[in-house]
């Protein structure tokens, strides 16, 4: 079985600045990864060639076995991608948008809306019959979209922050799903800013700072390789940011 | 100009303070405000990220129609009647204006949070954006006014400072009745009924301005140039109709000191619309800022198909599925028929930027076939029937051109992270939308119009105007090379309106050649069977 994922010197620049330096990854299928990073570190960037909406970079990048510049398509079809705050067109109903999603995979009505009614009834989501989403909290769209990346069962799923506007229970459901996920042989490699979550769910973590990997192993190899008692002050060490109560004190009345 | 304009906001902070605002807060939210307006322009249905070169581009084309403007002054005798006129064109132009373009400042909630959470008063906020608006306002008239302004120089000096005060009022006149509109529906309606109520009136008033400006043409008032010379309103019952003549009475009461006595009252009618519109906006402001708050988390409505629904819905849900049954597959091409049909009859920019034109020939056709009806007389012509014939494809080629824009554009990524095999499914299906929502239900009414107005021996003109229509938009579509409702309104310059255009001129082509078989012998029916066989070929290619 081929890995899940397999990067080589991926390089990116946006207009001549480099934004990711080389990066070399390979990561073996059922695995979920997190993804960290201080923000403009490049992880949305990783994300958005992975998934094949970028194929301006240079290195080599195979998802699923497939190469993702030659054929983004195939690899579209086996990975769900889970933007970071995406817009909707909140005038559809759910339904609607998730007949649009699972038409684009081929797949039949029936079964569009029975899978989508059982991941919401997983995931918790309610809503009055044919109600639009643009009446939705930021939670409720976060669990539609959740619900439209699962809809064709793929085999790679990548999310950017996933968790985004989720109420505690939705989180505590959605860390249930992935790991289920997992179970069932998908590999979920996802971005996000909660170290708890990451540091709890992840099979492995991959810290990303300036565009270079910093960081790669289970928590407990990076734990005993950055002697940190958890994930937050290792990123902090990692990324030479200040752990709390560390930096200086803020005086806001200082010119007074 | 943005600092002219801004400079002349502060030097009257002694009236915003006496209606209750913050000065300096008012000056201060609305430079933010002209400067993110500036950086991304819109107007005219537009979106712009570099404003500089289009901003004059529309300008230049602004004091353009106001130089032909000035030909309106110089062509009828009463001069009054004549500035009336002006500002009438004027008025109408930027009420089109107001509508289409500002009612999203005056509801915009975006900025409500972080305004509303400081110490900004109601009255600050919706001074704000009632100011706003006539700022942007003011920068259209200028160049629309200038021009009479110019030759007002050379041929009456003394009257220029009366005119620039009427173009002041002008402004202040349908800022005020548009913004006081908007205010009252806030007011009155409850959040959720708000956003529909305001989509339709939308839509209406649209729909409105644009008949307005037809209107010379439809009571044939620029055929005959006599018509206009000795036109005269302003200071009869006439000038009563529209806030534009009200100033021509001002301009009547003020040059000729003995004038018409209507003249000066509906001139007093002009002067008092200005100062009782801005004294009831402001009395309609109070409270604003809870009212836009309950506007941000009102909920929505169910969606109009609901089965539960009264009875049109029911019908036109069932006619929608059957339609999609009917013309698409299972897969994409049905999974972009059922997202372009929604989008197309919710979407509220959709809606207002092409209801209002499919209402146009519907007018037109229901107007004439009445007539007929009433009145009798000969059929149309064939030259007549042919061209009203091709200009029917407004009915299928405006729906296309605006389904690939939204201001929602951003939520287009849901096409690049699935699967988008081949785009002909996806076109079209939002081809066979735009046929099923508009050119069927529409086409039925205005072509049966047709039969009456030009009699039963128009049926192969029809037959082959269709497929000519069909045609023309399946070559759109096949030049078509953006997904549905993904592109930001000001993509592309010529790339964007480039194939309108050429579907406009083989349009034209059509109806020439249409024209000319009409001199051959069984030319029109063999022209049908022609038309129809390379359209259905046509599609079959796009379906592949």
């Amino acid at each position: 079985m081929p890995p899940a994922l397999e990067l080589r010197g991926l390089r990116k620049s946006y207009y001549q600045k480099p934004v990711l330096f080389g990066l070399d990854l390979t990561v073996a299928p059922g695995q979920i990864v997190g993804y960290i990073g201080p923000n403009g570190a490049g992880k949305t960037t990783t994300l958005r060639i992975l998934g094949g909406l970028d194929n301006r970079f240079d290195g080599e990048v195979r998802v699923l076995g497939i190469d993702v510049r030659k054929d983004p398509l195939s690899v579209k079809r086996r990975i769900g991608y889970l933007p970071e705050s995406a817009d909707l067109y909140d005038v559809l109903t759910p339904a609607e948008f998730y007949d649009l999603v699972g038409s684009l995979h081929g797949m039949e009505e029936p079964r569009i809306r029975d899978r989508a009614a059982r991941l919401e009834e997983y995931l918790g989501l309610s809503y009055r019959r044919n109600q639009r989403m643009d009446s939705f909290s930021k939670g409720m769209r976060q669990k539609v979209l959740l619900t439209s990346i699962l809809l064709h069962d793929p085999d790679l799923i990548f999310m950017d922050e996933p968790l985004n506007g989720l109420d505690a229970n939705s989180v505590i459901r959605v860390k249930d799903l992935l790991r289920q996920l997992t179970e069932r042989g998908k590999t979920i490699f996802y971005s996000s800013h909660i170290m708890d979550v990451v540091e709890r769910i992840s099979d492995r973590i991959i810290l990303l700072n300036d565009g270079r990997i910093a960081a790669n192993g289970t928590f407990a190899e990076l734990n005993a390789r950055a002697h940190s008692d958890n994930l937050e002050h290792l990123f902090t060490q990692l990324t030479g940011g200040r752990a709390g109560g560390e930096g200086p004190r803020f005086n806001l009345d200082s010119d007074e | 100009m943005n600092r002219l304009l801004l400079w002349s906001v502060a030097r009257l902070a002694p009236v915003w303070q006496r209606l209750g605002a913050d000065p300096r807060a008012l000056r201060l939210i609305l430079a933010s405000k002209m400067k993110i307006g500036d950086r991304s322009l819109k107007m005219m249905g537009q979106t712009r990220g570099k404003s500089s070169d289009y901003t004059i581009l529309i300008y230049c084309l602004l004091f353009i129609f106001g130089s032909i403007l000035v030909f309106l002054y110089l062509a009828i005798d009463d001069k009054a009647t004549a500035v009336g006129m002006i500002f009438t064109f004027i008025s109408v132009y930027l009420g089109f204006m107001l509508v289409t373009e500002m009612t999203d400042t005056l509801f915009d909630t975006r900025d409500l949070t972080l305004l509303y959470s400081r110490p900004v008063t109601d009255a600050t906020l919706s001074l704000s954006r009632g100011l706003y608006v006539y700022l942007f306002a003011s920068k259209f008239v200028l160049p629309l006014t200038i021009p009479l302004g110019l030759a007002l120089l050379y041929l009456a000096p003394l009257l220029v400072p009366v005119y620039a005060l009427l173009c002041v009022l002008l402004t202040v006149i349908v800022v005020s009745m548009t913004l006081g509109l908007y205010l009252t529906l806030l007011r009155r309606m409850s959040p959720d009924r708000l956003r529909r109520v305001m989509g339709y009136l939308q839509v209406v008033l649209t729909t409105l301005f644009i008949v307005l400006y037809q209107l010379p043409n439809l009571i044939n008032l620029t055929d005959s140039g006599d018509g206009v010379f000795d036109l005269r309103i302003v200071g009869t019952a006439w000038g009563f109709c529209w806030p534009g003549f009200w100033l021509g009475g001002v301009w009547d009461s003020v040059t000729y000191f003995g004038a018409r006595p209507l003249s000066l009252v509906q001139g007093l009618l002009g002067i008092g619309a200005a100062a009782v519109g801005v004294r009831y906006y402001v009395s309609q402001g109070s409270n604003y800022g809870s009212q836009l708050m309950g506007v941000r988390i009102a909920g929505s409505e169910p969606a109009d198909d609901s089965p539960e629904k009264n009875l049109t819905p029911v019908f036109f849900a069932r006619y929608r599925n059957w339609w999609g049954r009917l013309t698409t597959r299972t897969g994409p091409e049905r999974g972009s028929y059922r997202f372009n049909a929604a989008l197309m009859t919710r979407d509220f920019n959709y809606k207002q930027q092409v209801y209002p034109g499919l209402l146009i020939p519907l007018l037109i056709a229901v107007g004439f076939a009445g007539q007929r009806l009433v009145a009798g007389g000969d059929p149309l012509g064939p030259g007549g029937v042919i061209t009203s014939l091709y200009i029917f494809a407004i009915l299928i080629v405006s729906p296309l051109v605006s389904a690939r824009l939204s201001e929602n554009f951003r939520a287009g990524w849901v096409w690049q992270t699935n699967p988008v095999e081949r785009l002909n499914p996806i076109l079209y299906g939002q081809l066979m939308a735009v046929v099923g929502l508009f050119f069927v239900p529409v086409g039925l009414v205005v072509y049966v119009c047709v039969g009456i107005v030009a009699g039963a021996g128009v049926f192969d003109d029809i037959l082959l105007s269709l497929a000519a229509i069909l045609l023309a938009s399946i070559l759109f579509q096949y030049t078509e090379r953006s997904l549905p409702f993904s592109q930001e309104k000001n993509a592309g310059g010529f790339q964007a309106i480039g194939p309108m255009f050429l579907i406009l001129f083989l349009g034209s082509l059509a109806g020439l050649a249409h024209y000319g078989l009409t001199f051959i012998p069984y030319g029109v029916a063999l022209g049908t069977v022609v038309a129809w066989v390379v359209c259905l070929l046509a599609l079959r290619g796009l379906r592949r």
